[in-house]
């Protein structure tokens, strides 16, 4: 009876088989000659397993498709159902001319590669036993998968990409890694050369796959007297095709989204000095002098200690300090670290010219600004952040000293209305510089301090920094003027004339200071090199001329449509000398119509600072 | 009666528009709990929305759409009682059409809205400008984009169930196209509605969006026709031919078609026939020898055996001192050795436990055995790590191809341009142009400056790894990376971090050291870095159909030395896929139009020193529109 019902089966799709096996012939010959031009190709062994790939999945979703799933959509099973046969016997039969044919089919794959790459390789036995076992093991799993899946009818494609989509998600959620598993894992790279152990857990794994499958394959033939199998092969209406899409795509999107939200695990290094205390922590890797590592780490920890009690926060995210020679020691740059959190800044830590103020002064900013997901960043709270983090690093570092060059600093940028200045937070830090616009900020909250005394002031750094922070995106951010007269008793114009005042007295005394560099002259010019592309030349004056010049640095990047605040660090960097005559040109091609940014600093010994003497955005036109 | 059909319509494709509505729920809850909510909310998602990917999606759902929008009236038996109402198919049909594509642009305009309302929220000074023009302009050929979906679903409806398989060839084709001739890129509608920006302006493909939109409305007339004409006679005949009898062998023939195209794309184009070929005489095939040793297997062309000898007598010696150098022991079986050629630029190819050489490409013994070391210390690495954790060696790419030629360099001292990729390593720290770290994502790196930097950062990490560890510490590395519990999806960095960390050193000291000892070979190269010019590219003529690529010079270039191009068509490209580097003859490269994709033009600029190692500019994009 089993011979009769194979020989039905192949009169019933002889035709078909016969363009299936075609179609093999065709893929398989154009894999060998792909793999023929391919000179970066290891062996001929190869063709089998890109074969497998692609043909597990192609072919044998067309051979179900065919032998099974036809059987039931065309009704012709509810005639077998007459036959004095079993359903049993009548799924076996077909499963079992699926296998072989299959199998067939990767036996002369691997026959034909062998053949071909004999001559130069060299094929043993046992390799080509394994490679057998490996491919053939694959190509029955994913026979019994599409043949379990034909029986599921009009839900064979949503369940398998469920099954697709979960096993995705398992891996995004857990340690699991698709390629280490059964099928995936037995076609693995190395599978044409590997002759010496054979991957005994994922050919288990497979194997308990196809029994599975084939479990709920007979299951399925079986139940309810072989009628689900007959519903479920009933097709699917549009409205279940439209709900069913719509629902997968938004499982997708869905899974996705789950993702990017995941809480990322603080950032550790393996061989670090650390210090922490309450709720503080730094670490410094121990690439630095144990001593100098263990110093810094302390030093900085207090700040930080003193600043977290400052602004009256619970705790504050690791700070993480890495040495580097690629910085200048008056740079200090924050790391993007993916898949972390934290802080984490590299310097030049070992340097003896290491600009202090400037390193422990980021890291106060960024990990306060860190501490309630850098809410502090908003445009409305950000001087007070960047003043904060001066102030506080000025006077933990430098104590009245510290105060002294904040105001000298200050004194340099033009006199202008508080609100507006500090209001429009970002323009301002970009025309004035970090060492400018930080001292400015800085110099009100002293301001502040002096008309109502240290208290006032630390309810609004409290105010804006922790308790404004805390709340969500959405509520905005109260104006200077309730602000100051809710935490400070102030108004606006009192502290306006405050400051105004002390920064023309910090400006009369220090005048042999600061108007050599107010006096500084940036020329820009851009030359056109052909059409369409220009060149930036510059060079910086001073009046009167320095006796020993010094050099100046330009930094500058390409901009997209919008205006956001630009990293500076990710900049490219030239440096001139002041003074020297001559234009220098940029090392940029300039294409017209794109748009640029560049910056120029100048080194100031006497405010130990680079000073901002011009910030540009400019359409090359 | 309209009113009443397009509430129908809506009514039916109200799963389309809850899709857009929890997608777009989705994506602002998501910005909320990640707190990209507020953070300069058009500058950073402008280019985002805009991508090639999320272009393809809106293809694929209004596809979706437009594939079920006549069919179902048909499938579900309504399309009588549709007739049966005093209006004209014409009607039905372009309500149908207005509504899927409004219902499509629904998503559109709700992403609009609330992009607009977290900009007027948040917008900081810098930036207050709504840019409605520029957001206007994306919207409008976002909807250009559904149209084309739309026709696109609409008319292939008409093939039955073949009709995703038919789009899926429209797009095998355009793709193969595109690989073929980077010009014909004005072929795939998504290049209509990708962000392409120059200054504040959006580049609108005006050629592109002609010719999609002209065949889309086409397309959407001839579906007119065919639903309002001849639906029931002719068209339901060839309905049931489609989807019945006719449905196999169309599958077969799409299903070869598109293996031939896929053979196209692995293939290379052959010359374009207009050069004078010289008859090519044909000898017979080499017949092939083997030599078995202990430790490898060789086939190699038996007319060359005397050029292989070395390998024979000296192969197991070497793989001795390979495998002392690494700590690791020998392998179960012989590494196989095919030397009858290599890959083109290489001397050798490594696998898992298989190599192949190019006897021809290395001048005497020493340099082939100084080859056999370099690709046995491939197949250590890999048999170290396991092959379940192989793939992470192509994320540890900087420190497989670094601890291969630290290991050629200490058993074959004298190979030729070790100090040539020290100095430009050293040189392009000392501009910074790049950063060590930037080897951990090779992706990025040829993206932005060239792939092969690899290998002397690779191999200054390995030396210091070895300098401050010792000799078993790459290997301790290795097996750290291939350890059992290594944790999964990382991306390169803390793959690199995890290896290092589990080993017991400590990666930011190892790359501290590189960056002292990169610094010292640049104070000892000081006075040819500094005299070497920095090139710049320009566009002579944009408008004729060879651009000459003009190379400006900021300095005199030192004596012997010479500028080269390379070029690619796009940022993604491939390393194999770029062309040159050719010398600038007359201070100037040329360039087919033909490959270059989307009206830009990308080159690359080197200095070219006497001895052949190349110092390249970063990357730059040149609009020719």
């Amino acid at each position: 009876m089993t011979r009769a019902w194979l020989q039905k089966e192949l009169r019933d799709h002889w035709l078909a088989l016969i363009v299936w096996l075609g179609f093999a012939a065709a893929l398989y010959g154009l894999l060998l000659f792909g793999l023929a031009e391919d000179q970066a190709r290891g062996s001929w062994l190869e063709a089998p397993r890109r074969f497998a790939i692609g043909w597990s999945l192609l072919g044998t979703t067309y051979l179900a498709g065919r032998l099974i799933r036809r059987e039931y959509n065309s009704r012709t099973q509810l005639f077998l159902e007459a036959l004095p046969v079993s359903r049993t016997r009548v799924l076996t039969t077909k499963l079992v001319l699926g296998a072989a044919l299959t199998a067939g089919v990767f036996a002369v794959a691997i026959g034909i590669a062998t053949a071909i790459g004999g001559a130069t390789q060299a094929h043993g036995p046992r390799l080509l036993a394994f490679v057998s076992v490996r491919v053939l093991s694959v190509a029955w799993f994913v026979w019994a998968l599409l043949a379990m899946a034909a029986l599921l009818g009009r839900y064979r494609i949503p369940l398998l990409l469920v099954l697709g989509l979960a096993l995705m998600a398992l891996a995004q959620f857990t340690s699991l890694e698709l390629t280490n598993l059964g099928p995936a894992r037995l076609l693995g790279d190395e599978l044409p050369y590997e002759d010496a152990v054979l991957p005994w857990a994922a050919l288990a794994q497979t194997w308990a796959g196809i029994a599975l499958c084939l479990g709920v394959s007979y299951a399925l033939v079986l139940a309810r007297d072989g009628l689900l199998t007959v519903q479920l092969s009933d097709r699917m209406s549009h409205r279940e095709k439209v709900y069913v899409t719509c629902v997968l795509l938004a499982f997708l999107v869905g899974l996705g989204t789950l993702q990017a939200t995941q809480k990322p695990e603080p950032f550790r290094l393996s061989d670090a000095v650390v210090a922490g205390k309450n709720g503080a922590r730094v670490e410094v890797s121990a690439e630095l002098e144990p001593e100098l590592a263990q110093e810094l780490a302390d030093r900085m920890l207090r700040i930080l200690e003193s600043a977290r009690a400052e602004v009256g926060l619970d705790r504050l995210p690791g700070l993480t300090l890495l040495p580097t020679r690629e910085l200048d020691p008056d740079e200090a740059e924050r790391a993007q670290v993916a898949n972390a959190s934290g802080v984490v800044l590299r310097a030049a830590l070992d340097d003896p010219q290491l600009d202090s103020f400037r390193l422990t002064m980021v890291a106060l900013h960024d990990v306060v600004s860190k501490a309630h997901d850098d809410r502090a960043m908003k445009e409305t709270s950000h001087w007070m952040l960047d003043g904060f983090a001066h102030l506080q690093t000025a006077r933990e570092l430098q104590g009245e000293e510290g105060e002294r060059l904040l105001w000298l600093r200050a004194a340099l940028i033009p006199s202008q209305p508080l609100e507006p200045f500090l209001r429009r937070w970002d323009p301002a830090q970009e025309v004035l510089g970090t060492c400018l616009s930080g001292a400015a900020a800085a110099s009100v909250l002293l301001t502040v301090e002096t008309l109502a005394g240290p208290q006032a002031r630390q309810r609004l750094v409290r105010r804006v920094l922790d308790r404004n922070a805390r709340r969500s995106w959405l509520v905005a951010d109260p104006t200077l003027e309730p602000l100051l007269q809710e935490e400070a008793g102030l108004t606006v114009e009192a502290v306006e004339q405050a400051w105004t005042q002390r920064l023309e007295a910090v400006r009369r005394e220090h005048s042999t200071v600061l108007d050599p560099l107010r006096a500084a002259r940036p020329e820009l010019e851009l030359r056109r090199l052909s059409g369409r592309t220009f060149e930036l030349r510059h060079r910086l004056s001073l009046s009167p001329p320095p006796e020993r010049s010094p050099r100046y640095s330009i930094r500058f990047g390409e901009l997209g449509p919008m205006d956001v605040p630009e990293d500076e660090n990710g900049f490219q960097l030239q440096q001139a000398q002041v003074g020297s005559g001559a234009f220098v040109a940029l090392p940029a091609a300039l294409v017209e119509g794109s748009r640029w940014m560049w910056v120029v600093d100048l080194p100031s010994p006497a405010l130990r600072c680079s000073v901002r003497v011009l910030a540009e955005r400019r359409e090359i036109r | 009666m309209i009113r009443s059909l397009v509430r129908k319509e809506l009514r039916d494709q109200r799963p389309f528009l809850i899709l857009g509505l929890f997608l777009e729920l989705l994506d602002q809850l998501s910005d909320l709990v990640t707190g990209a909510f507020a953070q300069q909310p058009l500058g950073n998602e402008i280019g985002a929305g805009y991508s090639t990917a999320g272009i393809l999606f809106l293809m694929v759902i209004a596809f979706a759409l437009g594939s079920g929008l006549l069919t179902r009236e048909h499938e579900e038996g309504t399309l009588e009682f549709l007739d049966s109402l005093p209006i004209g198919r014409g009607w039905l049909f372009g309500v149908k059409i207005a509504v899927g594509w409004l219902v499509l642009m629904a998503g559109i305009v709700l992403e609009l809205v609330a992009l607009l309302l977290r900009h007027l929220w948040f917008h900081t000074s810098l930036d207050g400008q709504l840019h409605l023009g520029l957001l206007i302009t994306g919207a409008l050929l976002q909807g250009a984009v559904l149209y084309v979906g739309l026709a696109l679903g609409v008319v292939l409806s008409f093939a039955g169930r073949l009709s995703w398989m038919l789009a899926g060839m429209l797009g095998l084709f355009v793709f193969v196209a595109v690989q073929q001739i980077p010009a014909a890129s004005i072929l795939d509608p998504t290049s209509i509605a990708v962000a392409r920006f120059q200054g504040t302006d959006w580049r609108i493909p005006w050629t592109t969006l002609a010719l999609h939109l002209t065949w889309a409305t086409l397309a959407l007339l001839l579906s007119l026709a065919l639903f309002a004409g001849v639906w029931d006679r002719r068209l339901r005949k060839l309905w049931g031919f489609l989807s019945g009898p006719a449905a196999t062998p169309i599958t077969v023939a799409t299903s070869v078609v598109g293996l031939v195209l896929i053979g196209v794309i692995s293939t290379e184009v052959a010359g374009d026939g207009t050069a004078a070929v010289d008859p090519e005489p044909s000898f017979p095939e080499p017949a092939l020898g083997q030599f078995d040793s202990q430790h490898y297997a060789f086939r190699y062309p038996a007319p060359l055996s005397q050029r292989a000898s070395p390998l024979f007598e000296e192969g197991d010696a070497t793989f001795q001192r390979v495998s002392a150098l690494l700590g690791v022991g020998a392998l179960p079986t012989p590494i196989r050795v095919d030397l009858t050629g290599s890959a083109q630029h290489t001397a050798g190819l490594a696998f898992w436990n298989a190599i192949r050489m190019d006897l021809l490409a290395a001048e005497d013994g020493e340099e082939l055995l100084a080859v056999l070391a370099h690709e046995t210390t491939h197949v250590l690495v890999a048999q170290t790590v396991g092959a379940e954790r192989a793939q992470r060696l192509n994320q540890l790419l900087a420190f497989n191809e670094g601890l291969s030629r630290h290991v050629q360099r200490m058993l074959f001292p004298d190979a030729p341009d070790r100090d040539q990729g020290r100095t430009v390593a050293a040189l392009l720290l000392a501009r910074r142009q790049m950063r060590v770290e930037d080897i951990f994502n090779v992706g990025a790196l040829a993206a932005d400056q060239d792939r092969d930097l690899v290998y002397p950062f690779g191999e200054a990490i390995v030396q210091q790894l070895v300098r401050r560890h010792g000799k078993d510490a790459p290997r301790k590395v290795l097996e750290a990376t291939g350890r059992k519990d290594a944790p999964e999806q990382l991306d390169p960095l803390s793959v690199w971090q995890d290896a290092f960390q589990t080993a017991g050193y400590d990666l930011t000291r190892i790359l501290y050291d590189v960056q002292k000892d990169l610094e010292r070979e640049h104070a000892r190269h000081r006075q040819l870095h500094d005299s070497l010019p920095r090139p710049k590219p320009s566009v002579e003529d944009p408008s004729v159909a060879f651009l000459r690529i003009v190379t400006h010079l900021d300095g005199p270039l030192p004596e012997g030395w010479y500028v080269a191009c390379r070029f690619r068509a796009e940022a993604g490209s491939p390393p194999t896929d770029y062309e040159g580097p050719m010398e600038a003859y007359d201070g100037g490269c040329f360039r087919d139009r033909r490959n270059v994709e989307n009206n830009t033009l990308w080159v690359q600029l080197g200095v070219v020193a006497p001895g052949g190692y190349h110092v390249y500019e970063p990357w730059v994009s040149i609009p020719l529109d």
